[in-house]
This record gives structure tokens, sequence and C-alpha cells, in this order.
């Protein structure tokens, strides 16, 4: 969840691209007595798009797909360096280091699945990414289901 | 699927880097007001698995204008989704050439060319909708010639490169039968990693036979 906080912030800070503006978070497993993680987030405006758009005329959806486009370029035109998570640095240094910077997810090493394999660490390539995915894919078949009859491989 | 990775991504796209990808970019997550007057998106939600991706996994169409791998191919909105993607690709043109004349349009082009990679990513990462992806996927990457990716699967397998993890599933399976009848269904489940059944059968290796094919995997 810390995670996409600093997404939202990030966007807030250098896109135009509108987010629901962070109130207050708490990341900690304990929620500070609340029991779990928490993220309040300023009430936004309208309905879900999933709920009319099956419903909306031609020239309508074609604005939609119009702004679509808009934040999709907008997105396009920052890049980073790596593939992975984005983690702002918390400290007086920003002045001499960017501030944002792409590293290894946090996550839970008891966690075997292929989409973990990938987020445990960064790449620099979009064919790297997705053959370790693949990878991963074709280990987990095989470590599972031991003796089973048919394994899709 | 692993084979036709280097055919499907332009590792040139990425030459400056990864952009944001919104990991739920579809309309359940866009807010919007006006849809039958004039609509206007107000915002975009849950920017939980978003990171810097691909760019050929970024440039994917948005999910709502995307046929469902399950409809039929009848449904409605597969006539309405062709208009939209249409539409979609001039509205992509169009703001990139404003953004950057002599560019190239680089963007629209791979949005125009999604299809393949939408199909090999969804299939990848999906093994729920895996059977209904794969036929498409390899429709896309062989055209007509759909019995060669069964072909290919099995010359890999029996006798290509892969035929010493085919062998060792067909061994797995005897040990497994073995595990099955000595120990019962109490103790060797259909489900078992690897690592538990290995686990089990050290605990009750004095009740399997010598010579067996149970101690034969368990000396490997």
């Amino acid at each position: 969840m810390s995670s996409e906080v600093v997404i939202m912030r990030y966007l807030t800070a250098h896109t135009g691209i509108p987010v629901p503006h962070v109130i207050h978070y708490y990341i900690k497993a304990d929620g500070g007595g609340v029991g779990s993680p928490y993220m309040i987030l300023a009430k936004v405006d309208g309905v879900q798009l999933s709920s009319v758009w099956d419903h909306m005329e031609d020239a309508k959806r074609e604005i939609v797909l119009w702004m679509t486009v808009d934040i999709l370029l907008e997105l396009a035109s920052h890049h980073f360096d790596k593939i992975g998570t984005i983690f702002q640095r918390q400290s007086d240094d920003a002045t001499t280091k960017e501030e944002w910077y792409v590293g290894p997810a946090v996550s839970s090493p008891r966690d075997t699945s292929a989409s973990n394999s990938v987020s445990s660490r960064t790449f620099t390539s979009a064919m790297d990414y997705w053959l370790t995915y693949a990878n991963a894919n074709l280990k987990s078949i095989s470590d599972t289901n031991f003796g089973k009859d048919t394994k899709i491989y | 699927m692993r084979s036709i990775i280097p055919a499907l991504y332009d590792p040139f796209l990425n030459a400056t880097g990864f952009p944001i990808c919104p990991g739920d970019f579809h309309s359940q997550n866009i807010m919007i007001v006006g849809s039958d007057t004039s609509p206007c998106i107000t915002t975009v939600i849950d920017w939980e698995f978003s990171g810097p991706y691909p760019t050929s996994s970024f440039a994917q169409y948005p999910l709502f204008i995307v046929n469902h791998p399950m409809w039929e191919d009848d449904n409605q909105l597969c006539q309405r989704n062709v208009h939209d993607q249409a539409t979609f690709n001039s509205l992509m043109r169009e703001a990139e050439m404003k953004k950057d004349p002599m560019g190239g349009l680089p963007l629209s082009r791979v949005f125009a060319n999604c299809q393949g990679i939408y199909l090999f990513e969804q299939a990848l990462q999906y093994p729920d909708m895996f059977s209904a992806l794969y036929p498409q996927l390899f429709a896309y990457v062989y055209g007509e010639e759909r019995d060669f990716s069964v072909d290919y699967y099995w010359a890999l397998m029996e006798n290509g490169m892969l035929r010493k993890e085919a062998q060792q599933f067909v061994k797995e399976m005897e040990v497994w039968k073995e595990a099955f009848e000595v120990l019962g269904r109490e103790l060797v489940l259909r489900n078992m990693s690897r690592e538990e059944f290995g686990t089990v059968v050290r605990k009750y290796v004095e009740q399997f036979s010598e010579g067996g094919s149970v101690r034969e995997w368990l000396a490997t």
C-alpha cells in the first residue's frame, strides 16, 4: 500500500492526472491500533465508468477515450530507469540525489508465486522481465502438483 | 510461450526508460461525471499495482474497449469495441502528433499493434483464462497454421529441449502412484509440492520396498 501512496504523490507533484487526495495513511500492520494498514482518501466526485459505459452514446464515449488518451500520454512522458516499484527518499539529501527512485517491492520471502519472483527485484529490459516471469511459471508448474498425470508445461 | 518473447518485445522502445503503468486501468477505477451530457473523468483511483513497466506492456488499450476472452463472437459489444479501438487509435495519433510532430508516433504504433502482447501477458498472468487465450495467441502468432503450436509443443517435450522435464514428470507420476498405494489418500494428496511430497515419503521410507520407484526417486 505504501507504494500506492508514493505513486499518487508522484502523479500529483509531476502530472495533471487526477488522483484521489491522500489525507492520511498508516502503513504498519496493526494500523496503530486500527487492526490493519489504512489510508484515508478525500471523497471523489462521479460514478464508476463501468456503471455507465455500456449505455453511453458513440460521441460521449469518444470524449472519454480522448481524456483517456490524454492520461496515457501524460504517463508515457515520465520515464524511470528500471522496471520495479517507485520509492520516495525520506531524508534531507533530496537536494543532492533524485527524490524518486525505483527498487524491488517489499514482499514476503515465503511467497513463491511467479508474480512475486518478478516483483522482488528490478529489471532494465522488457524481455528479461517476461522471461523471468515465464521461467518462474514453469518452475511453479514443475514444483507443484507432484506426480499429476497432465502437466501443461 | 517462452520462445515467442523476442518476437513480441522491442527493446528499442525502452531506450529512454520505463513509464508508470496503471496496474488497474479499467472502468471500475475511473470516476466520471456527466456521462449523458458532457462526460468528464474526475479521478483515477486504485494505483496499488502501478509502477514503471515496459512500454509495450504499458501501451495496451484500456480494458473497457477490449473484448473479454470468454465472450462469444456474436456479442454485441465486439462490433462496438472494433469501432472504439479505431477511435482510440486515431485520437492517440492526433494527440501524439501534437506533442511531438517529428517523433514518428512511436506510441501510437505500439498501441495499434498491442493485440499479441495483450494475449501473451493475459495468458501468462491469469492461468484461469489460459485455455481461452492460448488458441487466440497462437492464431495471432502463426496465422492459420494453428496445429503448428501443438506440433511445436510436442516436439519440444518428446524429443526436443524439454524432454528431460517431460520424462521427469512421467517418472514422478509413477513415484506418486506407488506412494499413494502404500501410504493412502490421507497422506499422499493430489496437489502436493515436490518438497511436501519428499517430506512425507522420507518420513515413512521404511514402508517402501527396495528397488521400488519411491526409493529410487529418493536416491536421486
